[in-house]
């Protein structure tokens, strides 16, 4: 009889793509990986911008399908941000926008302020116990309220560097009293960036071997305003390019370039379906354990990746490894089991 | 064993995936992580494609792709 193939991890590979808007932000956080504030001055040009959405929407004949603009904080320039969400939603992307919610001082304002931007149709929004200081929870409160007043959809990012952080705690309660249990996912903070220079008063948990499970967030690629396409929005900010998550950069190449060649990057596939895990066991595996570092933050896969692509001698081991027909075949035909995705085997003429 | 994929009007290409990747691929599953840091790329795919407000919007875009993957019997 026939049996279907696992059909839990739906491949949805480049079906999302990030855009940096601007470092600038109108708080300095201390975890922040962009080290974003109001001091800062990149800014994604418009017309650059534009020209990338318009390459992104040409991208095999419509495969992406959502954009996701992001900063540093994208409602700080409300002129570019209603700009670039009108432009991409009039190309038929839908639009999504992550936020601290910093200008939800009253319910009337929230809702005014989401009434500016209706090609925005998803919102996140980040509290923790960091934005918390500068942004109050009200505000939170006040956006989640506007945005089920007008229809948007949203999800609440909470970032914490230990699940047992009283603030931590106390934001979830607060949400979960809201109701908004499904729609909250926590993070865990990444000493990278402004987070790795105030390291020491983070409270991570470790242990001797990297985090398992798959990254959904290696799925997204993200573009930043000087042009570099990223693999993820995480650790890679952090790491000295290139870099295996760093794909290229849309000054030089075209978007069609650089996620074609996106389609074979064996580091992202591998992260994509058994996570940064699996590099660690194919050095150990080759005799190259020796590498490894000592200890990993417990849950964390960028960690992972982090302390890995941090380390040029790794990079080249993992080079060499992965040259190995017999690896890449395993990659390419595990995308089609797990993922339904057949272009790597047809790109690479596997099958 | 074979695969057939996918076969809708978009493709009819067929890929097998030879026998022993399989007991390969199986060894070695999936897992979903609960953890991993995407708060700053808004919302998971997962949630998008789930939303009723804009489901319809996806399923014309074929966002499923129309097709499964099916092991068959030789």
């Amino acid at each position: 009889m026939p049996s279907k193939v696992p059909n839990y991890a739906e491949g949805s590979f480049l079906k999302n793509v990030g855009f940096m808007l601007t470092y600038k932000c109108n708080i300095c956080c201390p975890h922040c990986i962009v080290e974003a504030g109001p001091h800062r001055k990149e800014v994604i040009d418009l017309t650059e911008a534009c020209g990338w959405i318009k390459q992104a929407r040409e991208y095999r004949g419509g495969y992406i399908l959502a954009l996701a603009l992001t900063g540093g904080e994208p409602f700080y320039d409300m002129g570019l941000l209603k700009k670039i969400a009108e432009y991409a939603s009039s190309l038929g992307f839908i639009v999504s926008a992550v936020t601290n919610a910093y200008w939800a001082t009253t319910p009337q304002i929230a809702e005014k302020t989401l009434e500016e931007v209706p090609a925005i149709q998803v919102l996140s929004f980040s509290t923790d116990p960091y934005h918390i200081k500068s942004v109050p929870f009200k505000n939170i409160e006040n956006a989640i309220r506007a945005s089920k007043k007008l229809g948007r959809l949203y999800a609440i990012s909470v970032c914490t560097d230990n699940e047992q952080n009283p603030q931590y705690k106390q934001i979830i309660t607060s949400l979960n009293a809201m109701g908004e249990e499904a729609n909250t996912k926590t993070a865990l903070t990444i000493p990278v960036g402004r987070a790795q220079k105030y390291a020491t008063h983070l409270r991570f948990e470790y242990t001797q071997t990297p985090s398992e499970g798959a990254c959904t967030a290696a799925n997204y690629p993200v573009i930043f305003p000087d042009g570099t396409v990223l693999a993820c929005n995480g650790p890679a900010i952090g790491i000295q390019q290139p870099h295996p998550l760093y794909l290229g950069n849309l000054r030089q190449e075209k978007l069609q370039t650089i996620l074609g060649r996106a389609e074979t990057n064996s580091y992202v596939h591998i992260i994509r379906m058994w996570g940064p895990r699996k590099l660690a066991q194919l050095l150990t595996e080759r005799g190259q354990e020796h590498l490894l570092p000592d200890q990993f933050i417990k849950g964390s896969q960028c960690d992972t990746c982090y302390k890995l692509f941090t380390d040029k001698e790794i990079i080249n081991a993992l080079n060499t490894i992965l040259q190995d027909k017999k690896i890449i075949d395993l990659i390419a035909y595990g995308r089609l089991y797990y993922f339904n995705e057949a272009t790597m085997l047809q790109q690479l003429n596997i099958a | 064993m074979k695969i057939l994929a996918p076969t809708t009007s978009v493709t009819e290409k067929r890929i097998v995936i030879p026998k022993a990747m399989i007991k390969i691929l199986e060894e070695q599953p999936v897992i979903v992580s609960k953890g991993g840091f995407n708060g700053m790329i808004p919302v998971a795919w997962e949630k998008l494609k789930d939303a009723a407000a804009i489901k319809a919007m996806l399923d014309s875009k074929e966002l499923t792709q129309n097709f499964e993957l099916v092991l068959m019997e030789k």
